[in-house]
């Protein structure tokens, strides 16, 4: 490799550098949680338009409270994934963006697990 | 707006001399229309060859094949030997260089960190096996994968016009993930493997945020983000 490119190539190599699975779980999360409010409003707002055994057995305490778990972890995922992601294209001290993402990753931990606990008692 | 043979353009340049110029300014100069599909470029020969010998801009085949004379006209992206004067529907261009580019001069800016990202991505065959006597033999189907890959003429417009470009020193860049996808998609090479690497990658295809901008500045009409999406299908299919 030329001497000019000297510093281009640790740039771009390295598995740790990669960033496909944010990417690809962005997506999917998004889809989900799409999906997830449907069933949501469904579950919620629109109980009459079901059966009433489909209705049963999603008013089940047991499907309720792993569906609204689920329900917070997609959501919390999503959120700060894409906070994540506008601190990378919009911070270019790497010392403020570590700070940031810690800060607002501890959030996201801690929001998380306040909608645990009022699910789950 | 139609031009005809004798009427006046005001070009309002952007001019910078590091060495001279404590801020970059815009310097007004006067045009004539002296035939009729005038492009950007001969105007701006107009101005060098006529009026202003010290302005500097890059250009070469003028025929939209070099690539050298990519700069923004009337905030977007484009080579000025493409640009009608006349399909700008005014009388006052204004001319300013390649945006998120170190300027030099005036209109030329520093491709060096452009080229090194290019080179980056190995624009050229890979072959494990020995080159044929001939030539390297390729369906027209295969031949056909390469259409809207090829015709890159590197001239910045497209990188220059993506805001992550800007913000993101260390991104690739639309044009090197287009010269990426020209090759990964080459049913002749072989280094398919070792240029997903490379592009896959934070500051690689995981950066574009699929602004468009890239498509809207190309003068070839190409589809970078279109490329960076087949790109990130292919390291998605390899991986998962």
């Amino acid at each position: 490799m030329a001497e000019f490119m000297r510093g281009y190539i640790d740039r771009y190599t390295g598995s740790a550098k990669a960033g496909d699975f944010s990417w690809f779980a962005q997506r999917i999360t998004g889809l989900c949680l799409i999906l997830i409010l449907i069933f949501h409003m469904f579950i919620n707002h629109w109980g009459s338009l079901w059966p009433s055994a489909m209705m049963w057995f999603m008013m089940h305490a047991m499907f309720k409270k792993v569906f609204y778990v689920v329900f917070a972890l997609f959501l919390v995922y999503h959120g700060m994934n894409g906070v994540f992601y506008v601190f990378d294209d919009y911070i270019r001290t790497a010392g403020w963006r570590t700070t940031l993402k810690l800060v607002f990753g501890i959030t996201g931990v801690v929001y998380f697990w306040v909608a645990f606990i009022a699910i789950v008692p | 707006m139609t031009l005809n043979v004798g009427d006046k353009v005001i070009f309002k340049v952007f001019r910078y001399n590091p060495e001279k110029d404590e801020a970059p300014y815009f310097q007004d100069y006067e045009v004539e229309i002296r035939r009729r599909g005038m492009m950007v470029l001969d105007g701006l020969n107009q101005i060098r060859w006529e009026q202003d010998g010290t302005l500097a801009y890059r250009r070469s085949c003028r025929e939209g094949v070099c690539g050298s004379d990519g700069m923004n006209i009337c905030g977007v992206n484009t080579t000025s030997c493409m640009a009608h004067i006349e399909d700008y529907n005014t009388t006052t261009l204004t001319i300013k260089p390649l945006p998120g580019f170190p300027v030099i001069k005036d209109l030329v800016v520093d491709f060096t960190d452009f080229f090194n990202k290019y080179f980056m991505v190995k624009p050229y065959l890979i072959e494990r096996i020995p080159p044929p006597e001939k030539e390297r033999l390729q369906s027209v189907e295969d031949r056909a994968k390469l259409d809207g890959l090829y015709e890159c003429i590197l001239c910045g417009c497209c990188s220059s016009s993506c805001p992550f470009y800007w913000s993101d020193k260390d991104y690739l860049g639309p044009s090197a993930m287009l010269n990426a996808a020209r090759f990964v998609f080459d049913s002749r090479d072989d280094g398919k493997g070792e240029r997903l690497d490379i592009v896959n990658n934070k500051h690689g295809v995981w950066r574009c945020h699929t602004v468009l901008n890239c498509i809207t500045a190309c003068p070839k009409e190409l589809n970078p983000t279109k490329a960076i999406a087949m790109l990130q299908h292919e390291i998605l299919k390899r991986k998962w």
